[in-house]
């Protein structure tokens, strides 16, 4: 049982990190491209 | 942009927001087996699982019509029809979705009475929600429906892929109404509830997700129309030809003739075919562009999609289906890891695949370069893959000891509880 609640922690875990990439994929890519030099 | 498509975008924020609070949901009720005082009594394990269990369901509902207005506009080439009720619907969606959440954690539960019925809770599984909210959610499916028919009939255009969305939209409203009866006899009333429960997720929901991942395979490998509408049949006919009579292996346990045992059996055994099917489609997609795609997070999510949808509901749900086995894991945690690797792999991955290739758009980024998407999908397939193995071996426990060991008597589900 705390195999589960462990794993659903990590879970938790896994959920938060998506959120922060998906508000910032793309924008990288787009920020990376601005900055290189041509 | 076209309009719609900022209207997918909302839904697929919504979406993941709703996606954490069924998480807080679950983390409650998976510590309330390991503490059962926890947050006793303002939060209890049935809160929690209502929490959990609407919450998934509500939050894969957004994400399916976000997926669907995002691809709509693509297809038929022109602005979605109706757009602006849409726009409305999302906001009374949202609002309604609040309202019935507070209401579940802060007023729990009325009498015996029609006002219960009205504003706190139906009681159903999955289908708590009050019946107004209920009322509600059929508003916002049939605008959806008349968004999508009323599109393509402004656009005078129909493609393989719509078609098939169409025609699923009708039993995927039409049963939605199941939520609404109250019947005095259990073993009527759970006959059809299962109609509701079984026919959207084991069928319209598969028609469903066929049809956004045929729409997201297009874009994100340039698989030809054709294939992946030949594949799009052959699923859908296998889902409902297995499906369909599948549905019997939910009449079991219930009061229902025991020829149900025979039917429900057999065809539920055949329902991982056409995942098997969407397994080869898609890998066979993705290999003939030896993996080559502009958005790596999206293509490995719609990889996890399809063998999470196989294994996940196909292989898990083939474990249990045969009534001999049934048997002894009905009602047991084996089901829940089934339920959750199934949830999980058919729907959930799906989703997210295509909020990544939205984005990809969206934000107009060429290809997603940076790796910070590989740790999010590490840490959530390797949690769910945790969480379905350790309730994998609780349930198979519960179902040794309990059920054919202990022969399903009170002493032997006690004993089974202090098991660790």
């Amino acid at each position: 049982m705390m195999a589960r609640l462990a794993f659903g922690v990590l879970f938790a875990a896994g959920y938060l990190w998506l959120v922060v990439d998906l508000l910032t994929v793309g924008r990288r890519s787009v920020a990376a491209a601005v900055a290189e030099p041509a | 942009m076209y309009r719609s498509q900022r209207l997918a975008l909302k839904y697929f924020t919504a979406a993941i927001a709703l996606f954490g609070v069924m998480v807080i949901g679950g983390l409650i009720a998976a510590t309330d087996f390991v503490r059962p005082d926890f947050l006793f009594p303002h939060f209890t394990f049935n809160l929690a699982k209502i929490v959990h269990i609407d919450g998934l369901i509500i939050w894969l509902l957004m994400g399916f019509l976000g997926a669907v207005y995002w691809f709509l506009p693509g297809e038929l080439g022109r602005e979605v029809e109706g757009v602006g009720l849409a726009e409305i619907m999302f906001w009374i969606l949202c609002a309604a979705v609040v309202v019935v959440f507070l209401v579940f954690v802060f007023v729990q539960y009325g009498g015996s009475d029609e006002m219960a019925m009205w504003f706190v809770n139906q009681g159903r599984k999955y289908v708590e929600a009050p019946r107004w909210a209920a009322i509600g959610v059929v508003a916002v499916m049939l605008v959806f429906a008349w968004n999508v028919v009323g599109t393509a009939l402004k656009a005078r255009k129909m493609t393989g892929i719509l078609a098939v969305l169409i025609v699923d939209l009708v039993p995927l409203v039409v049963l939605y109404l199941d939520a609404f009866p109250v019947i005095d006899n259990m073993s009527v009333d759970l006959y059809w509830w299962w109609w509701l429960v079984h026919m959207w997720v084991e069928a319209t929901w598969e028609v469903l997700i066929g049809c956004i991942m045929a729409l997201a395979l297009m874009q994100l490998l340039n698989t030809p129309r054709r294939i992946v509408e030949i594949w799009l049949y052959i699923e859908v006919g296998l889902v409902l030809g297995t499906g369909i009579l599948g549905l019997g292996h939910h009449y079991f346990w219930i009061g229902t003739p025991k020829y149900w045992l025979g039917i429900g059996g057999l065809f539920s055994a055949f329902e991982p075919l056409p995942l098997l099917g969407m397994v080869i489609h898609a890998v066979y997609d993705a290999g003939t562009q030896h993996m080559k795609t502009t958005n790596r997070p999206s293509l490995y999510w719609m990889m996890a999609e399809a063998f999470g949808n196989f294994i996940g509901g196909g292989v898990w749900g083939f474990m249990m289906t045969l009534p001999q086995i049934n048997l002894y894991s009905h009602g047991t945690q084996w089901t829940v890891s089934h339920g959750h690797f199934a949830f999980w792999g058919a729907y959930a991955c799906g989703i997210i695949s295509v909020i990544y290739l939205a984005l990809q758009k969206a934000r107009g980024a060429e290809t997603i370069e940076s790796g910070g998407w590989k740790w999010p999908f590490a840490l959530l397939n390797v949690g769910l893959i945790g969480m379905v193995g350790s309730l994998l071996v609780s349930g198979m426990a519960q179902a040794f000891y309990e059920r054919a060991l202990g022969g399903s008597t009170l002493q032997a589900f006690i004993a089974g509880q202090s098991s660790p």
